[in-house]
């Protein structure tokens, strides 16, 4: 039986400025291309057939010359046939990279409609369409074209993964999409947080998610699908291909009053939960728990000295008083009546509104300390 | 709520204390230092504990009050609440979670379990630790308000009781702080902070994001333009196709026409080279072609031949001539001298002179010896001559020596008379003379004896005078010589000697005068009788002595003349003697010198014959030379005479006189041979030299015929030149065709020299082939070359036109990238609004938050004013006005939160800026009583701490707050009033009054 071995990847945004930490922007930019070209040479090791590029490769057409010109040599080194499905991010237009003339024998790139390139040798046809504009509101897939079952048949695309009556501007892709699809394997992008191996009737499917996270929305181990296709089975696996994590957590420092304590805790919390290199990550980090209002923790500072050891970490304070607000609210005081009335308010709040009314408390409480309560944005 | 007793096992200084309070009033006295605040603290702590786990012992209670003895901290506190008993157990440890409370019902015994059991304060007073702490417990406030400079910080704390019921909480500061945060979102003016900048930021983006679509649109609307331009220019492609297609045929047509016309070149080309090929083949001999350089080497060789036969001929006749000339020279022939003759009669006459100069050398021998002997026997007779002259002078010299030595001798006796003679003259002389003076001093003698025998006086005078000139001279002559002496020369000095000896002269004469004396006569008289016999007897001895004298030399004079007269005789003898000496040697010296005449002639006749032999000599030959000794001349003569007659023999034979002579006849017959000679030499070689000529010929013209044989056999060379002219006409043939298919082949094209006449056969009939098969409509003349290139400038017409739109669609391509380059895409516009909007949910959710809180705030605060603000009003007028006396009796809070009070009497309003310190007090105390008055305004009641409030308080003032105090809580039930002090007055003062218990703290 034929097996072939596949990588999947999508959404690398090459050439993306990384804003969201502006200080770190130019390494984690260069970071990331390095990160293609880990996946490049990881399609050499392991002598992978097909490459699937499911779309946003590139950031725009408006990214430097030289990332495009990297990425093609990249390419152009490599045994393995690429198909690349272009995305909203770098859908094909006249600016755009892929209609260079300059892409490498082994490089198939999308342009418009579905279409496929059969590789004999391998007994695979690969299926796949591009975004020609950013918005595309009608299926790519095209249910005419009758699927040879005697291949492995692939599809490499981009879109917004729905549920039967929802609609997206990224070119929306529902259940019956797949399922009518007949392919062996749908090499999803866009979606940048990897998906399981799903399963609609026959047709596998899956997004890999972006192999290296650019933003706090992108956060935790990242990587590609990597292994065998055989007829009827995916046997792909997620491998990491990221240089760094983004981490979002929340760190509860209730049980801690010194600067030091605070520090030294956040510092023994990363190490047991991201290992030996959590040194290497960038971390937004949520101070939570209860302190004493008379504790003044200076949190820029412990931030300061935090970044000394950490490649990038911000932290967000998000305690609260430790107050008894019952108790408090039966004082004859100012302070005794505003808890009174604001637990009131809290009490008769609809379930959202709850949450802006106890932040009402706590700024409130803070303001009789003189504190602003505001973070940063 | 009343707190019976303290017991403390150990908590800061106290160790095992115990302090009973009284339900009412108690006053605690104590120094500075002697544990106070630590009774407050141990009170505050049993019911609170303490959260902060500060490790700085100041803000840290736990620390601060670590037991000194290191014990456990621990205590506990009975007290009564509504009516039961209870005991407060509490040990402190590290915080509230882990500190040890419990609480029993004193009067069961039973424990009591609440829902704090760590501040057990909430439940029993009703209160949280920060209310319990600032309203229960009064201190001693303004105890820092001397300077001016604090009044602000009462104010405020009196500012923040009226309005927030607590010192320490202020709703101002609590609402900038509010409104500090939302504007820092939202600006008054709603132009600025983080919220409005962020929807600003997001209004930006939704215009990008407009730019981002209609940038969009535009490059959609490109890509329409191009795949027009795509399609009209794949038109145009058709276009082009067709006319290259009908281009093709017309060049079909017209190579086929070009391929014939070069068919029937290259056939033309063919006829050619076969021709030239042809008479190659006759041209060709065994060695290669018959060329011009062959034609060249016949006719060379016929030349040669010619030209060796001519000369040939020429010789011929010269020979003939040279024959005829060699028989003359034989017809006269001279007479015939042979060699040995001629020779022989050379030798002979050579050996003659010889001869003849042998013989001269001997005779001239000859005469040289008879020379030499007779010099020889001259020499002898010489020699003795010369012995005779030397004993003739010998003998002279001595009778010359003789006749000098007696010639001295007279000389001398002449001397010697003359001398005498002298000598006596001078004696006689004398002897007149002495005989006068003997004379003349007797007779003086005789005069003095005469004188002095008469008597005579003699006086004698010293003097000096006779010497003062001469000093004087040498005292100037002295003086002269120094001078000179120094000037001049210093041997002049010795003149100074000179003129000291002469000095000394010029005094001892003088002195000498001074000494002589005069004598008695007769002495004088003997004296000169003795001077007169003397003199007497001393001349007559002087006169004998010269008489003796000249006899003497009377008979010298006798003598001498005796012997003169000898010598003179002896002399003459001698004289005679010396002159026939001197003859005799005079006649011998004449004969040597005529025989060194003789002598001086025989040497020089000697060298003359010695030269005369040395010639003869020298003419001999080497050999001859040296055997001159053993000649003879008699030998030599015959030999000569023998030689003589044969020369004179030979010469008359041949009728001549001389040696010469012959010698000339000798010449004449050797020119004639050798005239003979050399004539035959030369025939002999003209008629060699011709017969090879006459054979080389032949060979020349055997091989001019082998030659031109290769070509044609002739048998006579005379056809030569005919067989030549033949074969140049044909070379010039053959080079002219050559020539012109050179130039032929030069002028080939393409076609002839790429194909061969079958290759273009073949292909001009596949083109027939084709031209038959294209099935065309077009009505055209395909051979028409005007057509032609009007459709080759259609195609490039067309092929302009392509070029024309790829530009246009590079153009435009590179226009769109260029145009959108730095431009955000629609997705990238849309991340970054989605990013914004999540800001802006945070922002508006805090704004919202914010907002909420001041609401309530302001709420909260009008509540606190409207609910008890008059409460807190009265109360505090009422408590002022005890405390004053009536002289106040309110404290008001304006809206601009300025604090006055009003004066009772005259109802007039006092800033409380203008109040004195101790107003100030009274007036904060009064607002504090009347704040813990509504603490207690509930069910609970709790007792008052009073630490020192009346500390600053002068004596009337502070004796009537503390009676106020003392009287009013009697009213309340139940409030029990602990009041701490230092000071004494306070004591004394409350042991005036009743129901006080006083304690002191040890």
């Amino acid at each position: 039986m034929q097996r072939i071995k596949v990588l999947h990847c999508a959404d690398l945004h090459l050439g993306s400025q990384v804003s969201s930490i502006p200080e770190k922007a130019n390494e984690r930019k260069n970071e990331i291309l390095k990160t293609f070209r880990n996946i490049i040479n990881l399609c050499k090791q392991e002598s992978v057939d097909i490459m699937l590029i499911a779309g946003d490769l590139f950031e725009g057409a408006n990214i430097d010359g030289s990332v495009i010109d990297s990425v093609k040599e990249y390419l152009r080194q490599l045994d393995t046939k690429v198909f690349i499905s272009p995305g909203n991010h770098d859908y094909v237009s006249l600016d755009s990279p892929y209609i260079d003339n300059n892409w490498s024998e082994n490089v198939k790139i999308f342009k418009g409609e579905f279409e496929s390139y059969r590789i004999d040798e391998i007994n695979t046809v690969v299926y796949g369409a591009g975004f020609r504009s950013t918005y595309v509101k009608e299926s790519l897939f095209n249910s005419q074209i009758k699927l040879d079952q005697s291949m492995i048949n692939l599809c490499v695309i981009h879109g917004d993964l729905i549920s039967r009556g929802q609609e997206s501007q990224y070119h929306g892709i529902t259940p019956f999409h797949i399922e009518r699809s007949n392919m062996d394997y749908i090499a999803l992008g866009h979606i940048h947080k990897k998906t399981p191996i799903q399963k609609i009737n026959k047709t596998f499917y899956a997004y890999s998610g972006c192999p290296d996270g650019r933003g706090f929305d992108e956060i935790g181990i990242k990587g590609v699908y990597l292994g065998e296709i055989t007829k009827g089975n995916v046997d792909l696996k997620f491998h990491p291909t990221s240089s760094r994590q983004y981490i979002r957590v929340n760190i509860d420092i209730s049980e801690y009053q010194s600067e030091t304590e605070v520090e030294n805790h956040i510092l023994d919390y990363l190490n047991q939960n991201y290992g030996d290199k959590y040194r290497e990550n960038l971390y937004r980090i949520t101070l939570i728990g209860v302190i004493d209002k008379d504790i003044s923790l200076p949190i820029k500072n412990i931030e300061m000295y935090l970044a000394d050891q950490i490649y990038y970490i911000k932290l967000i304070d998000n305690t609260s008083y430790l107050i008894d607000y019952e108790l408090l609210s039966k004082e004859i005081s100012l302070k005794g009546i505003f808890a009174k009335r604001m637990l009131e308010k809290i009490e008769k709040a609809s379930k959202e509104e709850k949450e802006v009314y106890e932040k009402a408390l706590e700024y409130g409480m803070r303001s009789f300390e003189g504190e602003s309560a505001l973070n940063d944005y | 709520m009343i707190i019976k007793k303290l017991h403390i096992d150990n908590f800061g200084k106290f160790e095992n204390y115990d302090l009973e309070l009284d339900k009412d009033f108690n006053v605690i006295y104590g120094k500075n230092e002697d544990g106070k605040s630590t009774l407050m603290a141990f009170i505050l702590m049993m019911f609170y504990g303490h959260k902060g786990r500060s490790t700085d012992i100041l803000k840290n209670p736990r620390r601060k009050y670590t037991p000194w003895n290191s014990k456990s901290m621990k205590g506990y506190i009975l007290f009564e609440y509504e009516n039961k008993n209870y005991r407060l157990e509490r040990t402190f440890r590290a915080s509230n979670t882990t500190d040890e409370v419990n609480i029993w019902n004193d009067d069961t015994g039973q424990k009591i379990r609440i829902k704090n059991i760590k501040e057990p304060g909430q439940e029993f007073f009703g209160l949280g630790e920060e209310a319990f702490s600032k309203s229960v417990f009064i201190g001693q406030n303004s105890s820092i308000i001397n300077s001016d400079g604090k009044k602000d910080e009462i104010t405020q704390k009196l500012l923040n009781l009226v309005t927030s019921g607590s010192e320490d909480v202020s709703y101002k500061k609590a609402k900038e702080t509010l409104d500090n945060s939302l504007e820092s979102l939202i600006s008054k003016r709603k132009t600025k902070g983080l919220l409005v900048e962020s929807k600003k930021m997001l209004e930006n983006l939704e215009d990008m994001k407009v730019q981002a679509q209609t940038d969009e649109e535009d490059k959609d609307n490109y890509s329409k333009q191009i795949n027009e331009l795509k399609k009209e220019k794949e038109n145009l492609e058709k276009e082009k196709s067709d006319n290259l297609e009908k281009i093709t045929i017309y060049e079909l047509f017209n190579t086929k026409k070009e391929y014939k016309e070069a068919l029937s070149r290259k056939e033309g080309l063919n006829n050619l080279s076969n021709k030239i090929e042809n008479t190659e083949k006759k041209l060709k001999i065994d060695t290669g072609y018959i060329d011009e350089k062959f034609i060249k080497e016949c006719e060379n060789y016929y030349g040669k031949y010619n030209e060796l036969i001519d000369r040939h001929k020429e010789e011929k006749s010269r020979i003939d001539d040279l024959t005829k000339e060699i028989s003359n020279i034989e017809e006269n022939k001279p007479k015939e001298i042979l060699k040995e003759t001629i020779e022989e009669i050379r030798r002979n006459y050579i050996e003659q002179k010889k001869l003849k100069k042998q013989i001269n050398c001997l005779e001239e021998k000859h005469k040289l010896d008879e020379i030499e002997s007779k010099l020889k026997d001259m020499n002898t007779e010489f020699e003795e001559t010369q012995k005779a002259v030397e004993e003739s002078e010998k003998n002279y010299k001595s009778v010359q020596d003789k006749k000098q030595s007696i010639q001295k001798d007279i000389n001398s006796n002449d001397r010697e008379l003359n001398r005498v003679t002298d000598e006596l003259e001078l004696l006689n002389k004398r002897d007149k003379e002495v005989k006068e003076d003997v004379n003349n001093r007797i007779k003086e003698a005789k005069g003095e004896l005469e004188e002095a025998k008469k008597p005579q006086e003699i006086e004698v005078p010293g003097g000096w005078e006779v010497n003062k000139l001469m000093l004087f001279l040498l005292v100037v002559s002295a003086f002269s010589f120094i001078v000179l002496g120094t000037l001049v020369n210093p041997i002049l000095f010795a003149g100074l000697i000179i003129s000291a000896i002469l000095t000394y002269f010029s005094f001892s004469k003088s002195e000498k005068k001074t000494i002589v004396k005069d004598f008695a006569n007769e002495q004088l008289v003997k004296r000169k009788e003795d001077k007169y016999e003397n003199e007497k007897n001393k001349g007559e001895k002087r006169i004998r002595e010269i008489g003796d004298s000249i006899k003497e030399a009377n008979g010298k004079i006798a003598k001498l003349k005796d012997e003169k007269t000898k010598i003179e005789d002896d002399f003459n003898i001698i004289n005679k003697n010396w002159e026939n000496e001197k003859k005799e040697l005079e006649e011998i010296n004449r004969k040597l010198s005529d025989m060194k005449v003789k002598i001086a002639s025989l040497e020089s006749s000697k060298q003359n014959a010695k030269e005369d032999f040395e010639n003869a000599r020298a003419e001999l030959d080497d050999e001859l030379e040296e055997n001159t000794d053993n000649l003879n001349i008699d030998e030599l003569t015959e030999s000569l005479e023998q030689l003589t007659g044969i020369y004179s023999n030979t010469l008359k034979k041949y009728n001549c006189e001389t040696l010469d002579e012959f010698n000339e006849l000798f010449h004449e017959y050797t020119n004639y041979i050798d005239s003979l000679n050399s004539k035959n030499e030369e025939l002999s070689k003209i008629e060699k030299e011709n017969e090879e000529r006459e054979q080389k010929a032949k060979r020349i013209k055997e091989a001019v015929l082998r030659l031109i044989g290769k070509y044609k056999k002739i048998e006579d060379i005379k056809e030569l030149e005919d067989v030549l002219d033949e074969l140049k006409i044909m070379l010039k043939d053959l080079n002219n065709r050559k020539i012109e298919l050179k130039s032929d082949m030069n002028n080939r094209q393409d076609i002839e020299k790429e194909n061969s006449i079958e290759e273009m056969k073949s292909k001009i009939k596949d083109m027939e082939n084709k031209i038959r098969t294209i099935d065309y409509s077009w009505d055209i003349d395909f051979l028409d070359e005007d057509k032609l290139k009007e459709m080759n400038d259609k195609l490039s017409e067309i092929q302009d036109q392509i070029s024309d739109i790829e530009k246009t669609i590079a153009s435009k391509e590179s226009e769109v990238k260029e145009k959108y380059r730095n431009r955000l895409n629609v997705s990238q516009v849309d991340e970054e609004i989605e990013k914004v909007r999540g800001i802006i949910d945070l922002q508006e959710s805090d704004y919202e938050a914010l907002k909420i809180a001041k609401k309530t705030m302001e709420e909260s605060f009008v509540e606190i004013q409207k609910n008890f603000g008059p409460m807190v009003n009265e109360k505090t007028a009422y408590i002022l006005e005890k405390l004053t006396d009536g002289k106040y009796n309110n404290v008001r809070i304006a809206r601009d939160f300025s604090i006055n009070v009003e004066d009772s009497n005259v109802k007039t309003l006092h800033e409380w800026g203008f109040l004195s310190d101790g107003t100030i007090d009274q007036a904060y105390l009064a607002l504090r009583l009347a704040v813990f008055d509504l603490v207690i305004y509930k069910d609970q009641k709790v007792p008052l701490f009073l630490d020192d409030t009346f500390t600053q308080y002068d004596d009337i003032r502070g004796y009537k707050g503390l009676k106020f105090i003392k009287e009013y809580y009697s009213n309340f039930d139940s409030i029990q009033v602990i009041m701490f002090t230092c000071h004494n007055r306070i004591t004394r003062w409350a042991k005036e009054m009743e129901n006080v218990k006083i304690q002191e703290l040890t």
